[in-house]
């Protein structure tokens, strides 16, 4: 038996998230239950890019809406924010990324709870690169997902795998 | 006629309005944001609900960018 799990690869380039549902075994005997790659507006990858749009009504564009958009004068891209959430110093560039981040997750939930997925319930596991200040950027993504509604996560280093393999082998 | 036989759908045709998807529409002057009233200038093909040419749009006259 075992809960609900979310699994997040925070990769450079591109997010990608997989979902196993709770095993809960009603019979004895072996149960398998398969994690899922979850798909974005028709694609597995969401693109690491975020745009300002200061539209009051949708002030943040994510994903592959954001990489198919036409961004005038007005609005701002931010193309290198997960190099910057985990830039060692603490400059203005990385207190945006920490802000970007935390937009990010919070839009993330709810493209989750549109599918029907309850995040409440699932334990939450992160895939981030390597870095000497590994633990350091584990906290603060870890802040940033637990304001945007995601919960407390398990981060582990990019080099254990990928987010398909999280969900399947956590536990 | 030969993209329809092929299985492809037509996005949108000249001059409708529609509400800016970037996934389906592409913004030929920039600035708009998704849900944005526009109007198509040239129409784009899919796939199921996978678009191969985008249709290309313009900010609707009069339109608040959402």
């Amino acid at each position: 038996m075992f809960e609900a799990t979310l699994s997040i690869d925070l990769g450079a380039s591109y997010t990608k998230v997989a979902y196993r549902p709770a095993c809960i075994p009603t019979q004895v005997g072996p149960m398998d239950q398969e994690a899922r790659i979850l798909m974005f507006d028709n694609s597995p990858l969401i693109p690491s890019l975020a745009i300002r749009t200061r539209n009051a009504s949708q002030p943040w564009v994510f994903g592959r809406q954001a990489a198919l958009m036409n961004p005038d004068g007005g609005m701002q891209v931010f193309q290198n924010w997960k190099a910057d959430l985990f830039r060692p110093s603490n400059d203005k560039d990385s207190a945006t990324a920490a802000i970007i981040a935390h937009r990010f997750f919070e839009w993330l939930r709810s493209k989750l709870e549109y599918m029907g997925i309850d995040v409440r319930q699932c334990q939450t596991r992160v895939a981030m690169p390597t870095f000497d200040t590994f633990d350091e950027n584990a906290v603060l993504v870890a802040r940033c997902m637990d304001l945007s509604g995601l919960g407390q996560p398990d981060a582990h280093s990019q080099s254990q795998g990928t987010a398909r393999q999280h969900a399947r082998f956590v536990r | 006629m030969t993209a329809r036989n092929l299985g492809l759908l037509p996005i949108g045709k000249k001059g409708e309005a529609v509400s800016f998807n970037p996934l389906q529409h592409e913004d030929v002057d920039g600035g708009l944001v998704p849900g944005a009233a526009a109007v198509i200038e040239e129409g784009g093909w899919a796939v199921r609900q996978e678009a191969l040419i985008r249709a290309k749009v313009k900010r609707a006259q009069g339109g608040n960018n959402v």
